[in-house]
Protein backbone atom coordinates (compact mmCIF):
# COMPACT_ATOMS: atom_id res chain seq x y z
CA UNK A 1 0.00 0.00 0.00
CA UNK A 2 1.15 3.69 -0.80
CA UNK A 3 2.58 5.61 2.07
CA UNK A 4 0.08 8.31 1.59
CA UNK A 5 -2.74 6.04 1.55
CA UNK A 6 -1.27 4.13 4.74
CA UNK A 7 -1.32 7.33 6.36
CA UNK A 8 -4.63 8.52 5.02
CA UNK A 9 -6.15 5.03 7.01
CA UNK A 10 -4.52 5.47 10.36
CA UNK A 11 -5.62 9.23 10.20
CA UNK A 12 -9.01 8.28 9.57
CA UNK A 13 -8.99 5.27 12.10
CA UNK A 14 -7.46 7.90 14.78
CA UNK A 15 -10.48 10.29 14.08
CA UNK A 16 -12.96 7.83 14.09
CA UNK A 17 -11.54 6.63 17.10
CA UNK A 18 -11.07 10.11 18.67
CA UNK A 19 -14.96 11.01 18.02
CA UNK A 20 -16.06 7.71 19.63
CA UNK A 21 -14.39 8.44 22.70
CA UNK A 22 -17.43 9.16 25.05
CA UNK A 23 -18.11 5.65 24.61
CA UNK A 24 -14.83 4.84 26.57
CA UNK A 25 -15.53 6.87 29.19
CA UNK A 26 -14.42 5.30 32.81
CA UNK A 27 -14.71 6.03 36.16
CA UNK A 28 -15.45 9.14 36.79
CA UNK A 29 -13.76 10.58 33.92
CA UNK A 30 -15.86 11.59 31.24
CA UNK A 31 -15.09 12.55 27.71
CA UNK A 32 -16.80 14.39 24.90
CA UNK A 33 -15.43 15.09 20.98
CA UNK A 34 -15.95 17.71 18.87
CA UNK A 35 -15.19 18.78 15.43
CA UNK A 36 -15.67 21.85 13.63
CA UNK A 37 -14.73 24.37 11.05
CA UNK A 38 -14.89 28.06 9.86
CA UNK A 39 -13.33 30.85 8.09
CA UNK A 40 -10.93 32.40 9.63
CA UNK A 41 -8.83 35.66 9.07
CA UNK A 42 -5.40 36.31 10.15
CA UNK A 43 -3.97 39.56 10.31
CA UNK A 44 -0.28 39.69 10.19
CA UNK A 45 2.97 41.76 10.41
CA UNK A 46 6.76 41.68 9.98
CA UNK A 47 8.33 44.49 11.93
CA UNK A 48 9.55 46.45 8.88
CA UNK A 49 6.49 45.84 7.00
CA UNK A 50 2.43 46.87 7.46
CA UNK A 51 -0.51 44.74 8.87
CA UNK A 52 -2.56 42.65 6.14
CA UNK A 53 -5.26 40.43 6.78
CA UNK A 54 -5.13 36.74 5.12
CA UNK A 55 -8.05 34.77 4.95
CA UNK A 56 -8.66 30.87 5.00
CA UNK A 57 -10.13 28.19 7.03
CA UNK A 58 -9.45 25.77 9.73
CA UNK A 59 -11.08 22.32 10.31
CA UNK A 60 -10.48 20.99 14.16
CA UNK A 61 -11.22 18.55 16.18
CA UNK A 62 -11.22 18.57 20.05
CA UNK A 63 -11.42 16.45 23.08
CA UNK A 64 -12.94 17.38 26.26
CA UNK A 65 -12.14 15.29 29.38
CA UNK A 66 -13.82 16.55 32.57
CA UNK A 67 -14.46 15.13 35.97
CA UNK A 68 -18.25 15.75 35.77
CA UNK A 69 -20.75 14.65 33.04
CA UNK A 70 -21.48 18.08 31.70
CA UNK A 71 -24.34 16.44 30.19
CA UNK A 72 -26.14 15.37 33.22
CA UNK A 73 -29.03 18.01 33.18
CA UNK A 74 -28.48 17.37 37.37
CA UNK A 75 -24.81 18.89 36.59
CA UNK A 76 -26.46 21.84 34.93
CA UNK A 77 -27.63 23.29 38.31
CA UNK A 78 -24.32 23.54 39.05
CA UNK A 79 -23.28 25.96 36.16
CA UNK A 80 -19.81 25.91 35.87
CA UNK A 81 -18.04 23.17 34.48
CA UNK A 82 -14.34 22.75 33.79
CA UNK A 83 -12.07 20.45 32.28
CA UNK A 84 -9.09 19.34 29.90
CA UNK A 85 -9.00 19.97 26.33
CA UNK A 86 -7.16 18.51 23.90
CA UNK A 87 -7.55 19.50 20.21
CA UNK A 88 -5.91 18.83 16.42
CA UNK A 89 -6.44 21.65 14.22
CA UNK A 90 -5.65 22.22 10.62
CA UNK A 91 -5.31 25.64 9.12
CA UNK A 92 -4.32 27.17 5.58
CA UNK A 93 -4.08 30.99 4.90
CA UNK A 94 -3.59 31.97 1.44
CA UNK A 95 -1.29 34.26 0.75
CA UNK A 96 -2.16 38.17 1.78
CA UNK A 97 -3.18 41.41 -1.02
CA UNK A 98 -0.09 43.22 -1.96
CA UNK A 99 1.36 45.30 0.98
CA UNK A 100 0.96 49.47 -0.18
CA UNK A 101 5.04 48.64 -1.09
CA UNK A 102 5.05 45.86 -3.06
CA UNK A 103 5.61 43.05 -0.83
CA UNK A 104 3.30 40.65 0.59
CA UNK A 105 2.92 37.59 2.59
CA UNK A 106 3.12 34.03 1.89
CA UNK A 107 0.16 31.73 2.03
CA UNK A 108 0.77 28.82 4.80
CA UNK A 109 -1.11 25.68 5.99
CA UNK A 110 -0.16 23.41 8.46
CA UNK A 111 -1.60 21.22 11.69
CA UNK A 112 -1.27 22.38 15.44
CA UNK A 113 -1.49 19.96 18.67
CA UNK A 114 -3.05 21.98 21.68
CA UNK A 115 -3.65 20.99 25.15
CA UNK A 116 -5.47 23.31 27.11
CA UNK A 117 -8.73 23.89 29.37
CA UNK A 118 -12.37 24.21 28.54
CA UNK A 119 -15.04 26.06 30.61
CA UNK A 120 -18.82 25.65 30.16
CA UNK A 121 -21.10 27.96 31.46
CA UNK A 122 -25.01 27.08 31.03
CA UNK A 123 -27.45 29.09 32.81
CA UNK A 124 -30.85 26.45 33.31
CA UNK A 125 -33.08 29.07 32.06
CA UNK A 126 -30.72 29.68 29.25
CA UNK A 127 -32.12 28.28 26.24
CA UNK A 128 -32.51 29.08 22.51
CA UNK A 129 -35.03 27.75 20.19
CA UNK A 130 -36.30 25.55 23.19
CA UNK A 131 -33.15 24.22 23.32
CA UNK A 132 -30.76 24.25 26.83
CA UNK A 133 -28.11 26.28 25.38
CA UNK A 134 -24.38 27.26 27.35
CA UNK A 135 -21.29 29.67 26.75
CA UNK A 136 -17.81 27.73 26.25
CA UNK A 137 -14.73 28.95 26.23
CA UNK A 138 -11.32 27.44 26.29
CA UNK A 139 -8.03 28.32 25.75
CA UNK A 140 -4.78 25.86 24.84
CA UNK A 141 -1.55 26.36 24.18
CA UNK A 142 -0.58 24.82 20.86
CA UNK A 143 2.62 23.43 18.37
CA UNK A 144 2.01 24.31 15.42
CA UNK A 145 3.93 22.51 12.28
CA UNK A 146 3.08 24.69 8.62
CA UNK A 147 4.31 24.87 5.54
CA UNK A 148 4.54 27.75 2.89
CA UNK A 149 1.94 27.25 0.09
CA UNK A 150 4.15 26.16 -3.14
CA UNK A 151 7.15 25.54 -1.81
CA UNK A 152 8.47 22.74 0.53
CA UNK A 153 9.68 24.61 3.17
CA UNK A 154 8.51 23.62 6.94
CA UNK A 155 8.30 25.00 10.01
CA UNK A 156 7.11 24.37 13.71
CA UNK A 157 5.83 27.76 15.56
CA UNK A 158 3.70 27.68 18.95
CA UNK A 159 0.73 29.58 19.41
CA UNK A 160 -2.03 30.71 22.24
CA UNK A 161 -5.17 29.70 20.99
CA UNK A 162 -8.71 30.32 22.36
CA UNK A 163 -12.15 30.26 21.66
CA UNK A 164 -15.75 31.46 22.57
CA UNK A 165 -19.05 30.52 21.59
CA UNK A 166 -22.14 28.98 22.64
CA UNK A 167 -23.52 25.22 22.56
CA UNK A 168 -26.80 24.48 21.88
CA UNK A 169 -27.24 20.72 23.72
CA UNK A 170 -28.57 17.65 22.89
CA UNK A 171 -30.19 18.92 19.60
CA UNK A 172 -30.09 15.11 18.08
CA UNK A 173 -30.45 12.59 20.91
CA UNK A 174 -30.07 8.87 20.36
CA UNK A 175 -30.21 6.22 23.30
CA UNK A 176 -27.49 7.87 25.47
CA UNK A 177 -25.40 9.73 23.06
CA UNK A 178 -25.97 13.31 22.53
CA UNK A 179 -25.33 15.57 19.43
CA UNK A 180 -24.82 19.18 20.13
CA UNK A 181 -23.89 22.20 17.94
CA UNK A 182 -21.25 24.59 18.42
CA UNK A 183 -21.04 28.03 17.43
CA UNK A 184 -17.48 29.45 18.09
CA UNK A 185 -15.43 32.34 17.45
CA UNK A 186 -11.73 30.75 17.84
CA UNK A 187 -8.95 33.08 18.17
CA UNK A 188 -5.00 32.69 18.23
CA UNK A 189 -1.54 34.71 18.45
CA UNK A 190 1.90 33.39 17.20
CA UNK A 191 4.97 34.63 16.02
CA UNK A 192 6.14 33.42 12.45
CA UNK A 193 9.57 33.94 11.08
CA UNK A 194 9.51 36.96 13.02
CA UNK A 195 6.10 37.95 12.40
CA UNK A 196 3.02 38.56 14.53
CA UNK A 197 -0.16 37.29 13.75
CA UNK A 198 -3.38 37.43 15.59
CA UNK A 199 -6.05 35.30 13.96
CA UNK A 200 -10.11 35.30 14.82
CA UNK A 201 -12.85 33.56 12.69
CA UNK A 202 -16.26 32.24 13.25
CA UNK A 203 -16.99 28.42 13.07
CA UNK A 204 -19.62 25.99 13.29
CA UNK A 205 -19.41 22.84 14.47
CA UNK A 206 -20.68 19.62 16.23
CA UNK A 207 -20.51 17.86 19.58
CA UNK A 208 -20.44 14.39 20.45
CA UNK A 209 -20.98 13.12 24.21
CA UNK A 210 -22.31 10.90 26.23
CA UNK A 211 -25.96 11.44 28.75
CA UNK A 212 -27.21 9.49 31.35
CA UNK A 213 -30.52 7.53 29.82
CA UNK A 214 -33.71 9.24 30.67
CA UNK A 215 -34.56 6.64 32.91
CA UNK A 216 -31.11 7.16 34.55
CA UNK A 217 -31.58 11.13 35.61
CA UNK A 218 -32.50 12.39 38.46
CA UNK A 219 -36.49 13.45 38.50
CA UNK B 1 -23.19 0.89 -3.17
CA UNK B 2 -21.68 1.66 -6.04
CA UNK B 3 -24.23 5.17 -6.27
CA UNK B 4 -23.39 5.78 -2.84
CA UNK B 5 -19.69 5.99 -3.65
CA UNK B 6 -19.67 7.85 -6.86
CA UNK B 7 -22.15 10.39 -4.93
CA UNK B 8 -19.54 10.80 -2.11
CA UNK B 9 -16.41 10.68 -4.89
CA UNK B 10 -18.51 13.39 -6.84
CA UNK B 11 -19.14 15.43 -3.67
CA UNK B 12 -15.28 15.49 -3.10
CA UNK B 13 -14.21 16.47 -6.36
CA UNK B 14 -16.49 19.33 -5.80
CA UNK B 15 -15.39 19.80 -2.16
CA UNK B 16 -11.86 19.77 -2.37
CA UNK B 17 -11.05 22.16 -5.21
CA UNK B 18 -13.41 24.67 -3.41
CA UNK B 19 -11.75 24.44 -0.22
CA UNK B 20 -8.41 24.86 -2.53
CA UNK B 21 -10.08 27.71 -4.02
CA UNK B 22 -11.84 29.52 -0.71
CA UNK B 23 -8.34 29.38 0.20
CA UNK B 24 -6.32 31.30 -1.88
CA UNK B 25 -8.84 33.79 -4.12
CA UNK B 26 -9.95 34.67 -0.36
CA UNK B 27 -7.06 37.16 -0.32
CA UNK B 28 -9.11 39.04 -2.88
CA UNK B 29 -11.28 40.02 -0.98
CA UNK B 30 -8.55 42.46 0.30
CA UNK B 31 -7.82 43.81 -2.55
CA UNK B 32 -7.17 47.41 -3.01
CA UNK B 33 -5.62 49.21 -5.79
CA UNK B 34 -2.19 47.74 -5.31
CA UNK B 35 0.93 49.40 -6.90
CA UNK B 36 4.04 48.28 -7.55
CA UNK B 37 7.35 50.00 -6.87
CA UNK B 38 9.60 50.50 -9.62
CA UNK B 39 11.89 47.26 -10.29
CA UNK B 40 15.49 47.13 -11.56
CA UNK B 41 17.36 43.91 -12.86
CA UNK B 42 20.65 42.87 -13.94
CA UNK B 43 20.78 39.85 -16.17
CA UNK B 44 23.65 37.77 -16.92
CA UNK B 45 23.79 34.53 -19.13
CA UNK B 46 27.02 32.74 -19.68
CA UNK B 47 27.47 30.29 -22.65
CA UNK B 48 31.00 30.41 -24.39
CA UNK B 49 33.69 30.53 -21.44
CA UNK B 50 36.70 32.00 -21.85
CA UNK B 51 38.76 28.59 -21.44
CA UNK B 52 38.80 26.15 -23.75
CA UNK B 53 39.20 23.71 -20.50
CA UNK B 54 35.51 24.45 -19.37
CA UNK B 55 32.59 23.15 -21.70
CA UNK B 56 30.56 25.90 -23.42
CA UNK B 57 26.94 25.74 -22.27
CA UNK B 58 24.48 25.72 -24.90
CA UNK B 59 21.26 28.21 -24.61
CA UNK B 60 22.19 30.09 -21.50
CA UNK B 61 23.08 33.05 -23.04
CA UNK B 62 19.64 32.46 -24.80
CA UNK B 63 17.84 32.27 -20.88
CA UNK B 64 19.53 35.65 -20.45
CA UNK B 65 18.59 37.26 -23.34
CA UNK B 66 14.65 35.86 -23.21
CA UNK B 67 14.97 36.77 -19.17
CA UNK B 68 15.60 39.92 -19.80
CA UNK B 69 12.93 40.51 -22.88
CA UNK B 70 10.60 39.04 -20.28
CA UNK B 71 11.33 41.59 -17.69
CA UNK B 72 11.35 44.46 -20.00
CA UNK B 73 8.23 43.88 -20.80
CA UNK B 74 6.53 43.32 -17.15
CA UNK B 75 8.03 46.90 -16.61
CA UNK B 76 11.04 46.09 -15.11
CA UNK B 77 13.81 48.54 -15.73
CA UNK B 78 16.61 45.87 -17.25
CA UNK B 79 19.94 48.04 -16.45
CA UNK B 80 22.31 45.65 -17.55
CA UNK B 81 22.75 42.58 -19.71
CA UNK B 82 25.86 41.02 -19.36
CA UNK B 83 26.35 37.84 -22.40
CA UNK B 84 29.35 35.83 -22.41
CA UNK B 85 32.26 38.06 -22.39
CA UNK B 86 30.69 40.62 -20.68
CA UNK B 87 30.25 38.71 -17.22
CA UNK B 88 33.74 37.95 -16.09
CA UNK B 89 34.38 38.11 -12.38
CA UNK B 90 34.81 41.91 -12.08
CA UNK B 91 32.48 42.24 -14.96
CA UNK B 92 29.57 40.75 -12.71
CA UNK B 93 30.61 42.25 -9.40
CA UNK B 94 30.74 45.59 -10.55
CA UNK B 95 27.48 45.31 -12.15
CA UNK B 96 25.73 43.91 -9.19
CA UNK B 97 27.40 46.55 -6.96
CA UNK B 98 26.51 49.23 -9.30
CA UNK B 99 22.53 47.82 -9.41
CA UNK B 100 22.38 48.00 -5.78
CA UNK B 101 24.09 51.36 -4.95
CA UNK B 102 21.41 52.77 -7.76
CA UNK B 103 18.37 51.20 -6.24
CA UNK B 104 16.79 53.12 -4.09
CA UNK B 105 15.15 51.67 -0.69
CA UNK B 106 11.61 50.55 -1.07
CA UNK B 107 12.10 49.65 -4.94
CA UNK B 108 12.81 46.14 -5.98
CA UNK B 109 16.25 44.91 -7.29
CA UNK B 110 16.31 41.64 -9.49
CA UNK B 111 19.57 39.77 -10.64
CA UNK B 112 19.48 36.89 -12.90
CA UNK B 113 22.31 34.64 -13.66
CA UNK B 114 22.11 31.73 -16.26
CA UNK B 115 25.48 29.71 -17.07
CA UNK B 116 27.64 27.36 -15.22
CA UNK B 117 27.62 26.56 -11.40
CA UNK B 118 30.40 24.34 -9.25
CA UNK B 119 30.59 23.25 -5.54
CA UNK B 120 33.63 22.38 -3.43
CA UNK B 121 33.72 21.65 0.24
CA UNK B 122 29.60 22.54 0.77
CA UNK B 123 30.18 25.79 -0.54
CA UNK B 124 28.17 26.55 -3.90
CA UNK B 125 30.07 29.34 -6.56
CA UNK B 126 28.93 30.97 -9.55
CA UNK B 127 31.45 30.50 -12.30
CA UNK B 128 31.83 34.07 -14.23
CA UNK B 129 33.48 33.91 -17.83
CA UNK B 130 37.23 34.46 -17.08
CA UNK B 131 36.95 31.41 -14.53
CA UNK B 132 40.56 29.61 -15.09
CA UNK B 133 40.25 25.97 -14.11
CA UNK B 134 44.09 26.00 -12.48
CA UNK B 135 42.52 28.96 -9.92
CA UNK B 136 39.35 29.60 -7.72
CA UNK B 137 39.84 32.83 -7.42
CA UNK B 138 37.86 33.63 -10.53
CA UNK B 139 34.61 31.96 -8.70
CA UNK B 140 31.93 33.78 -7.03
CA UNK B 141 31.64 32.35 -3.91
CA UNK B 142 28.03 32.32 -1.67
CA UNK B 143 29.76 34.35 0.68
CA UNK B 144 31.25 36.93 -1.53
CA UNK B 145 27.50 37.21 -3.07
CA UNK B 146 25.71 37.63 0.17
CA UNK B 147 28.84 40.02 1.59
CA UNK B 148 27.86 41.99 -1.57
CA UNK B 149 24.44 41.78 -0.72
CA UNK B 150 24.71 43.09 2.54
CA UNK B 151 27.17 45.82 1.65
CA UNK B 152 25.50 47.64 -0.70
CA UNK B 153 22.17 46.98 -1.10
CA UNK B 154 19.57 49.98 0.24
CA UNK B 155 16.72 47.74 -0.32
CA UNK B 156 15.12 45.21 1.69
CA UNK B 157 13.26 43.96 -1.72
CA UNK B 158 16.31 41.80 -3.31
CA UNK B 159 15.82 38.89 -4.88
CA UNK B 160 18.50 36.33 -6.86
CA UNK B 161 17.84 33.95 -9.43
CA UNK B 162 20.55 31.66 -10.32
CA UNK B 163 20.27 28.34 -13.08
CA UNK B 164 22.89 27.10 -12.71
CA UNK B 165 24.21 23.78 -10.57
CA UNK B 166 24.71 24.01 -7.19
CA UNK B 167 22.69 26.84 -6.97
CA UNK B 168 20.95 25.74 -3.48
CA UNK B 169 23.66 26.95 -1.94
CA UNK B 170 22.68 30.81 -2.39
CA UNK B 171 19.56 30.04 -0.57
CA UNK B 172 19.95 31.67 2.62
CA UNK B 173 18.96 30.34 6.08
CA UNK B 174 16.20 31.16 7.52
CA UNK B 175 13.42 29.74 10.24
CA UNK B 176 12.64 26.70 8.08
CA UNK B 177 13.64 23.87 7.03
CA UNK B 178 13.82 23.08 3.37
CA UNK B 179 11.57 19.14 3.41
CA UNK B 180 13.80 18.34 -0.46
CA UNK B 181 17.12 17.33 -0.11
CA UNK B 182 19.99 19.18 -1.59
CA UNK B 183 20.44 16.18 -4.00
CA UNK B 184 17.27 15.55 -5.33
CA UNK B 185 16.37 12.35 -6.24
CA UNK B 186 12.86 11.54 -7.95
CA UNK B 187 13.76 7.52 -7.37
CA UNK B 188 14.56 8.25 -3.77
CA UNK B 189 12.46 11.39 -2.45
CA UNK B 190 8.51 11.67 -3.02
CA UNK B 191 7.94 15.43 -2.92
CA UNK B 192 4.50 14.11 -0.98
CA UNK B 193 6.45 13.81 1.74
CA UNK B 194 7.38 17.47 1.76
CA UNK B 195 4.00 18.64 3.25
CA UNK B 196 3.79 20.00 7.31
CA UNK B 197 4.31 16.56 9.53
CA UNK B 198 7.86 16.39 8.03
CA UNK B 199 8.76 19.69 10.60
CA UNK B 200 8.35 17.09 13.28
CA UNK B 201 11.26 15.57 12.43
CA UNK B 202 13.21 18.62 13.59
CA UNK B 203 10.54 20.14 15.62
CA UNK B 204 12.82 21.45 18.37
CA UNK B 205 15.10 22.91 16.35
CA UNK B 206 12.42 24.05 14.43
CA UNK B 207 10.68 25.59 16.86
CA UNK B 208 13.44 27.49 18.41
CA UNK B 209 14.85 28.79 14.95
CA UNK B 210 11.17 30.63 14.66
CA UNK B 211 12.07 32.20 18.41
CA UNK B 212 15.08 33.16 16.91
CA UNK B 213 13.85 34.55 14.10
CA UNK B 214 13.22 38.67 14.02
CA UNK B 215 11.68 38.85 11.02
CA UNK B 216 14.77 40.74 9.48
CA UNK B 217 14.04 40.33 5.50
CA UNK B 218 16.52 38.58 3.72
CA UNK B 219 17.49 38.58 -0.21
CA UNK B 220 14.87 36.20 -1.85
CA UNK B 221 16.58 33.29 -3.65
CA UNK B 222 15.29 30.51 -6.06
CA UNK B 223 18.01 28.44 -7.38
CA UNK B 224 18.05 25.75 -10.41
CA UNK B 225 19.25 23.17 -8.27
CA UNK B 226 20.25 21.50 -4.73
CA UNK B 227 23.26 22.51 -3.17
CA UNK B 228 24.85 19.21 -4.54
CA UNK B 229 22.91 18.61 -7.76
CA UNK B 230 23.44 19.67 -11.52
CA UNK B 231 20.71 21.25 -13.55
CA UNK B 232 20.40 20.94 -17.09
CA UNK B 233 19.22 22.47 -20.36
CA UNK B 234 18.01 20.97 -23.61
CA UNK B 235 19.83 19.03 -25.79
CA UNK B 236 22.25 20.63 -28.44
CA UNK B 237 20.70 20.10 -31.83
CA UNK B 238 23.25 18.28 -33.37
CA UNK B 239 22.15 15.42 -31.04
CA UNK B 240 19.88 12.56 -31.28
CA UNK B 241 17.65 13.31 -28.87
CA UNK B 242 17.26 17.14 -29.13
CA UNK B 243 13.40 17.81 -29.46
CA UNK B 244 13.54 22.15 -30.08
CA UNK B 245 11.18 21.78 -27.04
CA UNK B 246 12.80 23.73 -24.57
CA UNK B 247 15.62 25.16 -26.52
CA UNK B 248 16.77 26.98 -22.38
CA UNK B 249 17.42 25.35 -19.45
CA UNK B 250 14.76 23.58 -18.21
CA UNK B 251 14.09 25.80 -14.87
CA UNK B 252 14.50 29.28 -17.07
CA UNK B 253 12.15 27.72 -19.39
CA UNK B 254 9.54 26.76 -17.28
CA UNK B 255 10.17 30.10 -15.18
CA UNK B 256 9.40 32.31 -18.08
CA UNK B 257 6.23 30.46 -18.68
CA UNK B 258 5.29 30.92 -15.33
CA UNK B 259 4.72 34.86 -15.89
CA UNK B 260 1.76 33.73 -18.11
CA UNK B 261 0.22 30.38 -16.41
CA UNK B 262 1.99 30.65 -12.89
CA UNK B 263 -0.73 32.79 -11.20
CA UNK B 264 -2.19 30.19 -8.99
CA UNK B 265 -4.36 32.30 -7.05
CA UNK B 266 -5.43 34.72 -9.87
CA UNK B 267 -5.26 37.94 -8.44
CA UNK B 268 -3.33 39.10 -11.33
CA UNK B 269 0.59 39.30 -9.95
CA UNK B 270 2.44 36.59 -10.19
CA UNK B 271 5.00 36.25 -6.74
CA UNK B 272 8.10 34.61 -6.86
CA UNK B 273 6.48 31.90 -4.62
CA UNK B 274 4.01 31.17 -7.14
CA UNK B 275 6.54 31.32 -10.15
CA UNK B 276 8.89 28.93 -8.16
CA UNK B 277 5.69 26.71 -7.32
CA UNK B 278 4.82 26.56 -11.45
CA UNK B 279 8.60 25.96 -12.80
CA UNK B 280 9.31 23.59 -10.00
CA UNK B 281 5.49 20.95 -10.42
CA UNK B 282 6.86 21.46 -14.30
CA UNK B 283 9.88 20.70 -13.99
CA UNK B 284 8.69 17.33 -11.82
CA UNK B 285 5.83 16.35 -14.41
CA UNK B 286 7.52 17.25 -17.57
CA UNK B 287 11.33 16.57 -17.20
CA UNK B 288 12.16 14.61 -14.55
CA UNK B 289 9.55 11.98 -15.39
CA UNK B 290 11.07 11.47 -19.10
CA UNK B 291 14.64 11.82 -17.90
CA UNK B 292 14.84 10.93 -13.64
CA UNK B 293 15.99 7.40 -14.70
CA UNK B 294 18.75 8.77 -16.10
CA UNK B 295 19.27 10.05 -13.33
CA UNK B 296 18.79 14.13 -14.16
CA UNK B 297 16.09 14.83 -12.33
CA UNK B 298 16.25 17.59 -10.01
CA UNK B 299 14.91 20.13 -8.26
CA UNK B 300 14.69 23.87 -7.66
CA UNK B 301 14.82 25.29 -4.11
CA UNK B 302 13.54 28.75 -2.63
CA UNK B 303 14.58 30.98 0.58
CA UNK B 304 11.52 31.09 3.48
CA UNK B 305 10.56 33.61 5.15
CA UNK B 306 6.74 34.76 5.11
CA UNK B 307 7.58 37.90 2.75
CA UNK B 308 6.73 37.31 -1.09
CA UNK B 309 7.60 39.60 -3.79
CA UNK B 310 6.05 40.28 -7.06
CA UNK B 311 7.41 39.17 -10.13
CA UNK B 312 5.28 39.68 -12.89
CA UNK B 313 1.75 41.26 -13.60
CA UNK B 314 -1.19 40.41 -15.39
CA UNK B 315 -2.28 43.97 -14.76
CA UNK B 316 -2.46 46.38 -16.74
Amino acid sequence: MARSVKLKVILSCLLITLLLAPSFAFGDVTASSALDSGLMFNLVKLPSLEWKAQTGFQIGYRLFLSSNSIYNRDNFKRPFHAGFLFRVDYFSFGSSALLSDGNLYRGFHGYGLGLGASLLFAPEAMTIFNVQAAFVADASAQIRVSEYLGTPLAGAQIAGTGSFGIRLSEVFRLENRTFNLLVRVPFGYTTMAGASMISAGLSLGFELGNAPSRDERAP
Amino acid sequence: MRKTNLKSARLLQFLIPFTFFLTVSSCSLFLSAPSLPARHALVIGIADYQSTRINDLFYTDDDAMSMADLLAAQGWDVEETLIDSDASKAGIISAIQNLLESVPKGDYALIYYSGHGTESNGTSYLVPYDYDINSNSKLISEDELAALFSSYAKTDNLIFIADSCFSGGFIPDTEVLDAVPSDYSASRFSTKEAFPFFAFKNLAALVQNNADSDGTLVPMVISAAGSLEFSYEDFRPEAYNYLKLYQHGIFTYFFLKAAYFGDVNRDGFVTATEAYHYATSSIAKEWNRKYGTWGWDFYPHISGGLRDIVLFSNKP
